[in-house]
């Protein structure tokens, strides 16, 4: 729905834009801020990434990166049973001993230069998708999104995110835009919806960038990931999703994305428990 | 405090209506009547009926309707109107008089006209503070937008109102929201008077009669909105003979045809205007280009009827129809959407004098402004409406007991219907389940008694109060919601059932203190309720924007504003001065949450997206008119401030508004060379409206997020806009027209008379000119918008963001023909 009222923005901004140039625009101060992008997983470990925002206008090469990356932050995640001290793997990554159980709490601590930061998430429990499979478009030959059906389960209120991978061909998992979604019209029902494929940031595969790029092909094998994520972590990538989309339209709103860690107003960032289904399939015409 | 001034005003009143009855017994009698102009028979309002002998006068009413009450005996009235010739009248005063008079207009007898004009003096004598009047026919000599001379334009070059930039629908007066303006025509409120996006009003200019706004002191008659009142009257119809008029521009033509039924007696008047597809989209899509197809047109329509049944009674029917239609395809992705919007009114007024002193109105009006977009790709159909319909009764009465009095008492009932956005969607063959439509309806109504007073000669009082109530009435659903956000419940309301009520009075006052013959001190305090409400989703208005009424949880907006000015004239009148310093407060003000998004309107209560704050605006407004001579015009001048602050917005720290705006300047000049050639030149200047810009960005999984400053923080580099324009007054004179010429010589006393005039003339003339305008005169690139593009990535280490700056318009030359006959 975002998607369609998005598309014809592109539309607006073409017919309206009759003269562009650059201009050097000198923006308000910006607040130096610890960016913490967190999540464990059903049955993984806890993954937290910590950065730290960067000035609009600033220059960037690998060499001034590191400036960017926070290595020295105590971090400990509580589940209510124990608290894990996290080490750091390098480059700002953080991981854990603790493994992500189904409908337990957890809770974040970060120290980093000398403030204190915390946000706790859930890991609901994960819906089965009923079944998924490969469809090609109907006028390309070997192209096509991936399907699946979903029985919601009615009155619980479920807040999903989906991610696909390519055996062989993705690193990881990606989310497409428009991932995350919740049940309110589609609460209790059972109903088929299709994907396409995510493009992994700063991707320059050239499938990526040629006519193949959002689809998936026949004889692929992909994994789906199914997930269900909480309330709090659904607001912060329904938010964060419609800023990447909506980036530079002038029509949407700019807003902050609203974050699950607290203080509100000194971190960015979410801490996300993903409740995890995942199954394989491969394409065929 | 509001309930004590409203008790302390209905005592002033009593008391000073008391005071002037116990005079000594004299006989009294009332002149009364209408006063028309004379080539049309179109209603003066505004006009003003002096009466030398005891220095007073009072001021017909918007239907021309006029009535003084004075002792037996011999007076002369001096009836006078801007741009009209005055008249001297001997009146032998032994018996009640109707008199019925017509002025001429005064460009027909060599005099210059004036483009935004009060009653003669009026700037220093009358008591409103921030009204003026503008000549529609005369704004046609300025610059125009791509060859359309328009009504919202031009009042956006007086001080106090500010335009919202090139390309943003609606206006802004001292400080106040873009809903919190009243826009009546006929009585009808318009609620959405942009065509695309604020590039034209939807007021043809052919089709209508007078404009009126007021901006500071609010009469008791009119209320509902917190900031000010544009009253745009349509023109009746000539009743005396048929006229044909129109024009051709680069952009859009118009079309205007009206004319008598029954002469003296009846009327109509017709009127449309469109756009040409092709001009606007054609530059920018060639054919084979997979956006053709793609195109944006608008139409309107006025139409009225008026009928005088006797002379006690006048009918007036009154319609206006627009539509904007955007369709952008793209053939690429298979994606269509369309996006039709518009407004639709109608009135049917009655006149009727009961007697001579005592005059009333009485209309049943509709209103209808409904938006519309519907987008398809492939299998999946989408649709999201909104609107708002209003059906309207009001009754007013003006009573005029005294020349020292002029007392305007009435009622207004609205039943509002508000759809704000609704969505249906479908897939195939699967229905997606969006919920019912949501529809509210509310009852508005108020009653109003004020007076204008002549205490003394030098201090004039308009005393007035308004109570108005607004309920929300069922069918509603209220939805009780956990703190998860999930619905756990339902209220519902059946049809008629009260959700809410709020009701409150509204005290209007001002004051003018004439200090010597040609100065004058006003003040002034009025408080208003608005009750429904504009909520817009981006920083840019849209059509989109939907309206929304008071309920449980959007309070009413209340606004109270206090101001004071100096008014001074030069030079005979011929040079008028003012300066106005206001503050106003205004609580309950509405914004959308952060974060919100459309589909959360759907299956839940719309109101639930709103979050709400206050706001507060002071400033000071000069201004400085030439009224007459070949080279005449007005410079404006604004300083002002305007800030908001809402607990869940910018962390609850004070932000600028939109539309805060330090400088603002106007100058407008006209310059009439000789009797062929009209110049103008037209030039503005504003400091940029705010934005809020990104000032950094992290990481997330990867990709670069912006982060926000503080809301509103940035400000746009200054508007400014040069407009020059010139209009051909050519002679149309064909050969058979010189004999007829020499015939009028002998028959009018005048030099100069419309052929017209001269009824055995067969073959009419037809009366042209040429426009040319230039539009951004020096080019320059006034910010629209800012976006900022990346290229490299962080991961390969040569990132660059530029930031890119849109302007709408570069220099716009235009022409236009207009003809009349």
């Amino acid at each position: 729905m975002k998607k369609i009222i998005g598309l014809f923005i592109p539309g607006i901004l073409i017919f309206l834009s009759s003269c562009t140039k650059s201009v050097d625009v000198e923006l308000p101060e910006y607040t130096p801020k610890i960016c913490i992008d967190a999540r464990i997983e059903q049955n993984g470990k806890p993954l937290v990434f910590i950065t730290k925002n960067a000035p609009y206008f600033g220059s960037f090469d690998f060499n001034n990166l590191s400036n960017f990356l926070v290595t020295n932050a105590f971090v400990t995640i509580n589940d209510g049973i124990t608290i894990d001290t996290l080490t750091h793997l390098g480059f700002g990554f953080y991981t854990g001993n603790l493994t992500g159980i189904v409908n337990r709490y957890y809770t974040l601590n970060v120290v980093a230069e000398g403030k204190t930061y915390f946000g706790s998430t859930r890991i609901p429990p994960p819906v089965p998708l009923d079944s998924i499979w490969f469809k090609a478009q109907e006028t390309l030959d070997s192209l096509g999104f991936v399907w699946a059906i979903l029985s919601d389960p009615p009155g619980q209120g479920q807040n999903y995110r989906w991610f696909a991978k390519r055996l062989n061909k993705d690193a990881d998992f990606i989310p497409p835009l428009g991932s995350v979604f919740d049940d309110k019209f589609i609460d209790g029902q059972t109903f088929d919806f299709a994907y396409n494929r995510g493009i992994a940031p700063n991707s320059s595969a050239p499938d990526d960038l040629n006519q193949e790029r959002g689809y998936f092909k026949v004889e692929d094998t992909i994994a789906v990931k199914f997930t269900t994520i909480d309330r709090d972590a659904y607001i912060f990538f329904r938010g964060y999703e419609t800023a990447l989309f909506s980036d530079g339209n002038p029509f949407a709103a700019p807003t902050s994305i609203k974050s699950n860690l607290y203080p509100q107003n000194e971190v960015l960032g979410v801490f996300v428990g993903y409740g995890v289904w995942i199954d394989t399939l491969i394409s065929r015409r | 405090m509001v309930r004590t001034i409203s008790c302390f005003l209905g005592l002033f009143f009593s008391l000073s209506l008391w005071g002037q009855e116990k005079k000594p017994d004299a006989k009294k009698f009332t002149i009364s009547g209408y006063i028309k102009e004379e080539s049309s028979g179109e209603a003066l309002l505004g006009a003003n009926v002096y009466v030398l002998e005891i220095k007073k006068g009072v001021i017909a009413n918007q239907y021309g309707f006029y009535s003084i009450t004075l002792d037996e005996g011999n007076y002369t009235l001096l009836i006078s109107f801007i741009g009209y010739e005055d008249r001297n009248i001997p009146i032998k005063l032994d018996k009640d008089i109707r008199l019925n008079l017509s002025l001429k207009d005064a460009a027909i007898v060599g005099g210059e006209v004036e483009i935004v004009g009060e009653k003669v003096d009026q700037n220093v004598k009358g008591t409103e503070m921030g009204t003026f009047n503008i000549q529609v026919e005369q704004i046609k000599t300025l610059p125009a937008f791509m060859g359309e001379v328009d009504i919202l334009k031009t009042i956006q070059l007086l001080p106090g109102i500010q335009s919202a930039g090139d390309g943003n629908a609606g206006f802004y007066v001292r400080g106040g929201g873009p809903d919190q303006n009243l826009i009546l025509l006929d009585e009808a409120v318009v609620y959405n008077a942009s065509h695309l996006f604020g590039f034209f009003s939807v007021f043809n200019g052919d089709a209508v009669k007078d404009v009126n706004l007021i901006k500071g002191s609010m009469p008791a008659q009119y209320g509902g909105r917190l900031s000010s009142v544009l009253d745009i009257s349509m023109k009746e119809g000539n009743n005396k003979k048929y006229i044909m008029e129109g024009g051709i521009g680069n952009v859009a033509s118009r079309f205007t045809v009206q004319g008598p039924i029954k002469v003296d007696t009846s009327s109509f008047i017709i009127s449309g205007r469109r756009t040409y597809i092709d001009v606007l989209a054609k530059p920018f899509f060639k054919k084979d280009s997979p956006f053709s197809g793609t195109r944006y047109y608008f139409y309107d329509l006025n139409t009225k009827l008026n009928y005088r049944i006797s002379d006690k009674d006048r009918l007036f029917l009154s319609g206006y129809f627009g539509r904007d239609i955007f369709v952008f395809n793209d053939k690429n992705l298979g994606f269509k959407t369309e996006i039709p919007w518009g407004n639709s009114t109608g009135s049917l007024r009655w006149n009727h004098l009961f007697n001579d002193k005592l005059f009333m109105n009485t209309s049943l009006i509709f209103s209808n402004y409904t938006f519309e977009l519907r987008a398809t790709q492939s299998q999946f159909e989408f649709r999201l409406f909104s609107g708002i319909r209003d059906f309207n009764g009001k009754v007013d009465l003006t009573y005029f007991p005294n020349p020292n009095h002029k007392i305007n008492f009435g009622s207004n009932y609205i039943f509002h219907t508000f759809t704000p956005t609704n969505a249906t969607a479908r897939s195939g063959e699967v229905e997606f389940n969006l919920g019912d439509v949501v529809k509210l309806y509310a009852h508005d109504a108020a009653i109003y008694v004020s007076d204008d007073w002549e205490v003394t000669d030098l201090i004039k009082i308009n005393a007035g109060i308004r109570y108005s109530n607004f309920t929300q009435v069922g069918p509603f659903k209220r939805y009780i919601k956990d703190q998860q956000g999930k619905i756990m419940d339902s209220v519902e309301y059946r049809r008629g059932e009260k959700v809410i009520n709020y009701g409150g009075p509204e005290p209007r006052i001002s004051m003018r203190w004439i200090l010597t013959e040609n100065s004058s001190f006003k003040a002034g305090y009025t408080r208003n309720l608005q009750y429904i409400h504009l909520a817009s989703l981006s920083s840019v208005s849209l059509p989109t924007d939907v309206w929304m009424p008071s309920t449980e949880l959007i309070k009413p907006q209340i606004g109270n504003q206090y101001a004071v000015g100096y008014f001074r004239n030069f030079r005979k009148d011929m040079f008028e001065t003012s300066l106005e310093v206001y503050y106003k407060d205004m609580k309950n003000q509405v914004e959308y949450k952060e974060g919100a998004q459309p589909e959360d309107n759907v299956k839940d209560n719309p109101d639930n997206s709103f979050t709400f704050g206050n706001g507060w605006s002071y400033g000071a407004e000069l201004f400085l008119k030439k009224r007459y001579g070949k080279f005449h015009g007005w410079i404006g001048y604004t300083l002002s401030w305007t800030y908001r602050e809402f607990p869940e917005i910018n962390f609850g720290k004070e932000f600028p508004a939109k539309y805060d705006r330090r400088h603002d300047v106007s100058v407008v000049t006209s310059y009439d060379y000789n009797k062929k050639w009209t110049f103008s030149v037209v030039w503005v200047y504003a400091t940029g409206n705010a934005a809020t810009l990104p000032v950094a960005f992290y990481l997330i999984e990867g990709n670069m997020v912006s982060e926000f400053g503080e809301r509103n923080s940035y400000r746009f580099k200054p508007y400014h806009r040069l407009d020059v324009s010139a209009t051909l007054y050519p002679d149309h004179v064909k050969k058979e027209n010189r004999k007829k010429r020499r015939l009028e010589k002998r028959y009018t006393k005048k030099g100069k008379t419309l052929t017209e005039e001269i009824w055995f003339q067969k073959k009419k003339v037809m009366e042209t000119s040429w426009n040319f305008s230039v539009f951004n005169a020096y080019n320059r690139y006034n910010p629209y918008f800012i976006y900022f593009e990346t290229s490299g990535s962080i991961y390969e280490g040569n990132l660059q963001i530029g930031a890119k700056q849109v302007s709408l318009f570069p220099i716009l030359p235009s022409v236009t023909w207009n003809f009349k006959f």
